[in-house]
Formats: C-alpha cells, sequence, structure tokens
C-alpha cells in the first residue's frame, strides 16, 4: 500500500468460524486420519492413470513445434501439475522430483519468455523412466537423473541471464 | 494434540476451483474426512463466479493456475464483491509452484493462505481451522481487499501451545528451489509478529 492510500480496516468473523466452533465435529487428530484413509482408497483408482497422464504429456510434446507456443506451454503446464499432484500425493517419489523440476522448468521458460522444446523434452523422458509399468530405477540412477535435470534447467537460466523477466 | 478442539465440518460449503479432475477428487476425500459431506466443484473461474454469487459458500479453495486463467483473478473478484459473506470468504490458494513470485502474487491477491500441493491433510486441517478463528483484520484500499498482509506468522506454537485452541505439529517441508510450506506461511505475513494469547 503506498503511503498516500486510505485504508479501512474491517473485523470480520466469517461464517466459517461460527459453524467450525459450533460445537460436534472431530479432532484434528480424527479428521486428519479419516482424510488420510480417505486418499489412501482412492490410490487403486487413480495411480494407474499416471500412465495415461504421462502418455498425454509425450504426445503434447511430440506434436508441439520446436519453438512452442503459450497455449501448448500452459497446456503442458497443466498436464505438468496433474502428474505432479498424483505423484506426490501416492508417494511416488522418482515421479515426484522429475514433475518437480519440470514445473520450475516451465515456471522459467514463462517467466523469461524462452519456448525451446528439448528441455521439455528431456524432462519427458525422464518422467517415463518412473512410470509405474517401467522396471524400478536405481537410487544412484534416480539421483544422477534428478542431478542432470537441473544442469538442464540451469543451462536454460543460462541462457536467460541477461534477460529481464516480462 | 489431543487437547485440541473438536472442529464441527458438518455444515460447511465450500467450493472447490481446480481445473485438475484428480486434485478435485483428492481433495474432495480430504475435506469429506474433516467431516465435510460434500465438496462442490468446478473447474473454470467464469462458473465459479456464478457458483459464488449464489452468497452460499463459507470457505473457496481455489488452485493457482487455472485454464482459464490465473486463480489470482478470481480471487481479486471475490475480494471487490458487495457482498459481506464472499467479499470475507476465508480463501485457500493451492499451487505446485511455490516460487516466491507464486507465492506473493497469491498474497496479493487477497488469500488467506497459500497451501502446497501435493496438500497435506494436516496442512490444510490445520491452516483452515486457522482462516477461520484468526483475529486477523481485512485490509481495503484502492489497489488491495484482503487479510492484513502485515503480520508475521511465526510458527505454531511448540508443545500443547498456549492456549486450547493453539496447534502443534511440524508443517511442511522445504524442497528447493520452491519455498516449504513453513517459508509460504512465514511470507505471507512479514511484518509483525503474532502473538498468541
Amino acid at each position: 500500500m503506498k503511503k498516500s492510500e486510505s485504508a479501512r480496516v474491517v473485523y470480520y468473523r466469517n461464517s466459517l468460524h461460527y459453524l467450525l466452533n459450533s460445537g460436534g465435529g472431530t479432532t484434528r487428530e480424527q479428521a486428519v486420519a479419516a482424510a488420510h484413509r480417505n486418499v489412501e482408497s482412492l490410490a487403486v483408482d487413480l495411480l494407474p492413470l499416471l500412465h495415461d497422464e504421462i502418455s498425454q504429456l509425450e504426445e503434447l510434446v511430440s506434436a508441439a513445434p520446436e519453438s512452442l507456443t503459450e497455449d501448448v506451454l500452459r497446456e503442458i503446464f497443466h498436464r505438468q501439475s496433474v502428474i505432479y499432484n498424483l505423484a506426490g500425493t501416492f508417494g511416488c517419489e522418482g515421479l515426484l522430483q522429475v514433475s518437480a523440476s519440470l514445473g520450475d522448468l516451465l515456471a522459467d521458460m514463462i517467466e523469461f519468455n524462452l519456448r525451446p522444446k528439448e528441455p521439455i523434452h528431456v524432462h519427458v523422458r525422464a518422467a517415463r523412466m518412473f512410470a509405474l509399468d517401467m522396471p524400478p530405477v536405481l537410487d544412484e540412477a534416480q539421483a544422477a537423473l534428478i542431478n542432470h535435470l537441473a544442469h538442464v534447467r540451469e543451462f536454460l537460466r543460462s541462457e536467460a541471464r541477461g534477460k529481464s523477466p516480462v | 494434540m489431543s487437547k485440541y478442539e473438536s472442529m464441527n465440518f458438518s455444515k460447511v460449503k465450500a467450493l472447490i476451483v481446480d481445473s485438475d479432475q484428480f486434485a478435485v477428487e483428492i481433495l474432495g476425500q480430504i475435506l469429506e474426512g474433516f467431516g465435510l459431506p460434500e465438496a462442490r466443484s468446478t473447474d473454470n473461474t467464469e462458473s465459479a463466479r456464478d457458483i459464488l454469487l449464489e452468497g452460499k459458500f463459507d470457505l473457496l479453495i481455489c488452485e493457482a493456475m487455472l485454464k482459464d486463467g490465473p486463480g489470482t483473478s478470481l480471487v481479486r473478484w471475490v475480494r471487490s464483491q458487495a457482498n459481506p459473506r464472499v467479499r470475507y470468504m476465508p480463501v485457500v490458494m493451492l499451487t505446485g509452484h511455490t516460487q516466491l513470485g507464486y507465492v506473493e502474487s497469491g498474497r496479493d491477491s487477497g488469500v488467506n493462505v497459500v497451501v502446497k500441493k501435493p496438500v497435506s491433510p494436516m496442512v490444510l486441517f490445520d491452516r483452515l481451522v486457522w482462516s477461520a478463528n484468526s483475529p486477523r483484520p481485512f485490509i481495503e484500499t484502492d489497489t488491495y481487499v484482503g487479510p492484513d498482509r502485515r503480520f508475521k506468522f511465526m510458527g505454531l506454537p511448540e508443545g500443547g501451545g498456549l492456549r486450547k485452541t493453539d496447534l502443534d505439529g511440524d508443517i511442511g517441508e522445504a524442497t528447493e528451489p520452491n519455498l516449504s510450506q513453513d517459508e509460504i506461511d512465514g511470507f505471507m505475513k512479514p511484518a509483525r509478529m503474532m502473538v498468541f494469547e
């Protein structure tokens, strides 16, 4: 807020406050435990869909031009978010790390208006390695792969140096 | 924390706005675990506005990046409404991208809290209760309407807390280069210490 701006201070008790404190309900421990159970029960249905999500991401990237458009980039961002959330929710650590790296890459690309497809392609290939129907990746190989992806991001950032965020 | 008061979610009406149908499903199950029987959901800002205009909702949970635009634009719209039940409703923004700029953008749009995806039930529960019970006032200026940002959250009290409604427990974990949930909480309220009485 600028110093010249006038500010109104409002004290307002929202309806959520009254409802949560209306008596009855469950304790924090009970609520959190029940939520965990409910989420775990979804794993049977949702985990197999990770394969499809990776496939859709592969198709999207493969069909995209070498210099990505804004719309394609946002669609990739959406697909990445889906994979990241599913992998994180259900404990697919390798896929979580790859999709997190892809998310960071996409954020950089949007911020610095960079549009090359190849860094994304590298991440998508890595994501496929962690699909549930693939052989398990050894810890050392996983660490090396994540490190490689970090280098890919750093390389892109080095290209962005000197460019102002859009 | 065994002494923590029970919270009654059974009559809470929540709207989830997220373009990711799986995220909606997961979030719905988390809320159901809290005792909230059924949350309504939509995947875009336009229908979210129509639904919110019904004025029946107590809570908005919104993804930061929706297919048809940023979630922050929806939050700004909420904070511009004349109906106080809409204007001052608690808004939780969810995001998998917790770089500083994203969190800053969420905070400045007027959200109550930003929660990192994938959502941890404990983190969400604590933030919902805090959003409901915090005495944090709303600030209305020409350029900002939302919870007071001049407010520093020093973390939840250790042990049993100073009062029975205080929370304990670890929240979030750091994953570089994104902000951890703790860092997000700290950043949401950067300038003044909150005193737990």
